[in-house]
């Protein structure tokens, strides 16, 4: 090729490639969502008569969705937990330092809402029959004698955020404040108003919010004497605005339940503390026959919120979990005042651990006193291999069953 | 183009030097990840059986260990980098489960059992055990002991569970102060010590905070958290300080030990979860002795370990 010749076509490539960087660039791609209803007819269909998202509205399906791959579910543009913040990010910066709803911060948005069309705000239902979906054990309220009219119309909203909020049990306000913006108390303790104290208390601490079978919303389960107006029976006689107790909590709870006693005497401890029974239990009324303050789970997982965290990623994971573990009934294994045993457990773990899993016990590794831990010197449990809360192996196992875990202790 | 002799020899020592400087980098990233110290030795129960949930330690003249489990109290003698056991104490039977204990003057031990309202004076020499008769203790009568810390000065700091509150006591119990936090959501504290200069850090565990306290008990500052998966802490049970003002808090369920300078920034980690030496299975106590040994109670693989700094600390 002569001189000349390579130099044309030299100058000729540049022109070209200046041409093409010049060029407008073509339109952004108009959106998908005609493109997508081709296939997904069924979907369009679903939208119909619905108030419909945004995104759909506006037939902008790849503002969720990525339409060649992706790692997470329905083919969901990046994390699946995150995508309704790309849009609602206020949201997510509002929530910062709240108490989350749980199905929120277990599922995500979608739990609730429908991501297409629903009713109003997305909803897939209507609020009392959503909210009933997962707190089923409110349905029984539902034919108690009497009830909160809020409760019994569905407008949990009236009382309840159903996202996030400062106050536990997601109210809106305080539970005092909330109670007072319609009731005015009308408390008597042996006949004398306490209503100036008690006004100032949590109202919860005596009356269910919900319903009741008791006259005045009073819990179902409660301490004879409360239920009684024997309020002398613990408390002293009202002073300056306050009704202290008699005695100590722990002395005063223990002189009656004096069968709990003999656990003050165990090495691992759980009721301690300045209310080291009220904190769990109400001491007046409540809904449930070991009157606790609030569900078991959301009780537990008040202080142990780390426990809970790891729960919640394993069970993202696992395909099988343990009952007790996946319902969130930590009393089951778990001694909730005290115990002799490792991690609180109510008998040793392979006791704990057998009451549902017999047959292994009697066919798995070998466990106890004559099959010893190399690592640690100590006999062989359940727990020396199992991880009960978070594990992402399969058999809820500490490492993979398959090498790593075997070889920790049979090396070759 | 062919390489010489020289060139292929200089070559390959680049390389050479090259993966050293790697690995060197490397080492010391793994240094600072693991901290200035290297595992001594992990106590079992040895002669005297298992432990069983040991709860607490003393380092002094020798180590006592608070076997909860099996009530009792276990001592140790330091023979160069090995502790030999060296008798056990159990009051003929009558000592509650210990979960704190230290040496108070008159070699005696100050010992904090379960189940029981006051703190028990313990003579392992005369096998004897008696309650510690606290004087001029405000509302003494509904104090319920938790955890303390003896000075080297032989002052007393028990944390009273039912108040709560720390109350300061001369070496002969006499009430000389106290100290509690009264912001709102306070939730009580766990474990107190203190450190050289004489300042109190007392751990809340279910807010993850060290509250520090000056030698007249007046508040200086706090810091910690266990809000989030980011926090500081995950559940934080114990609490230790070194002469360098270090502070070394036991996370239950992280497994480690966490040291923070004195201003709660993190320094380095110690342990991490397992049931191998060196690892940790929700440790429940740490202490420092007098030459920066670390103590730490691994409880749920019911040994204790013991970390002694790389370089002698000052």
């Amino acid at each position: 090729m002569s001189y000349m010749t390579r130099y044309m076509l030299t100058i000729a490539a540049a022109l070209a490639a200046a041409l093409c960087l010049a060029a407008p660039q073509p339109a952004a791609a108009a959106p998908s969502g005609k493109a997508c209803f081709g296939c997904h007819e069924d979907l369009k269909a679903r939208l119909a008569g619905k108030t419909l998202h945004a995104p759909v509205r506006d037939n902008n399906c790849t503002a969720c969705h990525n339409p060649h791959a992706s790692e997470s579910r329905a083919l969901i543009d990046g994390k699946v937990e995150q995508t309704c913040y790309r849009c609602h990010a206020k949201m997510q910066k509002d929530a910062q330092g709240k108490l989350m709803h749980t199905a929120l911060r277990q599922g995500g948005c979608t739990q609730c809402h429908d991501p297409h069309a629903g009713g109003k705000a997305l909803l897939k239902q209507d609020t009392k029959a959503l909210c009933l979906s997962c707190h089923k054990r409110l349905e029984k309220e539902l034919a108690a004698a009497h009830q909160n009219p809020p409760f019994k119309q569905g407008k949990c909203l009236s009382c309840h955020e159903p996202h996030w909020a400062a106050e536990p049990g997601l109210l809106r306000q305080s539970a005092a404040s909330l109670c007072l913006s319609c009731h005015e108390p009308r408390c008597k303790a042996n006949g004398v108003s306490i209503a100036g104290i008690t006004r100032k208390m949590d109202c919860t601490g005596c009356h269910t919010p919900h319903a009741s079978d008791n006259a005045g919303l009073l819990g179902n389960y409660g301490h004879k004497e409360f239920l009684s107006g024997q309020c002398t029976a613990c408390h002293a006689e009202p002073q300056g605005g306050a009704m202290a107790l008699k005695r100590g909590e722990r002395e005063l709870c223990l002189s009656c339940h004096a069968k709990e006693a003999d656990w003050t005497q165990r090495p691992n401890q759980h009721v301690l503390g300045s209310q080291p029974c009220t904190r769990c239990h109400n001491p007046h009324a409540a809904t449930s026959q070991a009157r606790l303050v609030s569900r078991e789970g959301t009780l537990c997982f008040g202080c142990h919120a780390d426990t809970e965290r790891r729960m919640v990623a394993g069970e993202k994971v696992m395909q099988a979990v343990c009952e007790p573990v996946l319902k969130h009934q930590c009393s089951a294994c778990h001694d909730p005042h005290a115990s002799s045993f490792d991690l609180y457990l109510k008998s040793g773990p392979d006791h704990v651990c057998q009451k549902c899993h017999k047959k292994q016990h009697r066919i798995s590794h070998p466990l106890g006193e004559k099959a010893i831990d190399p690592r640690n010197r100590q006999p062989m449990q359940c727990i020396s291999c199992h991880k009960i809360h978070g594990a992402t192996e399969q058999f809820m196992l500490y490492l993979d069953g398959k090498r790593a875990l075997c070889i920790e202790c049979h090396r070759y | 183009m062919r390489l010489t002799t020289k060139s292929w020899l200089a070559r390959a020592l680049s390389v050479a030097a090259a993966v050293a400087a790697l690995a060197a980098f490397c080492g010391a990233l793994q240094a600072a990840d693991t901290g200035p110290v290297k595992l001594l030795r992990a106590i079992y129960g040895e002669e005297a059986g298992d432990f069983n949930l040991p709860e607490a330690l003393s380092c002094g003249e020798r180590l006592t260990v608070a076997d909860a489990g099996n009530k009792r109290l276990l001592f140790f003698e330091a023979a160069g980098e090995a502790f030999k056991p060296a008798g056990k104490f159990d009051a003929n039977g009558k000592l509650g489960a210990p979960f704190c204990v230290a040496e108070v003057a008159g070699g005696k031990l100050l010992v904090a059992e379960r189940g029981k309202p006051t703190l028990t004076l313990c003579d392992p020499k005369a096998n004897t055990a008696v309650p510690a008769v606290l004087q001029g203790v405000p509302q003494g009568s509904k104090l319920v002991p938790g955890r303390f810390c003896v000075n080297d000065k032989g002052r007393i700091f028990v944390i009273d569970t039912a108040a709560p509150r720390i109350v300061a006591l001369s070496p002969e119990l006499r009430y000389e102060g106290e100290v509690s936090v009264t912001a709102k959501g306070f939730t009580g504290f766990s474990d107190v010590r203190y450190d050289r200069r004489g300042n109190l850090f007392a751990l809340e565990t279910l807010r993850g905070l060290v509250h520090v306290f000056d030698a007249n008990l007046k508040p200086v500052r706090s810091f910690g958290s266990r809000e989030g998966s980011g926090a500081a802490f995950e559940f934080p049970v114990s609490l230790a300080t070194d002469r360098q003002g270090n502070v070394y808090v036991a996370d239950s369920h992280r497994s480690q030990v966490l040291v923070l300078d004195a201003e709660g920034r993190l320094q380095w980690r110690l342990g991490g979860f397992g049931w191998k030496e060196g690892s940790f299975n929700e440790p429940g106590y740490v202490a420092l002795d007098s030459a920066n040994r670390i103590f730490v109670v691994d409880r749920l693989n019911n040994r204790v370990q013991v970390f002694a700094p790389l370089r002698p600390m000052e």
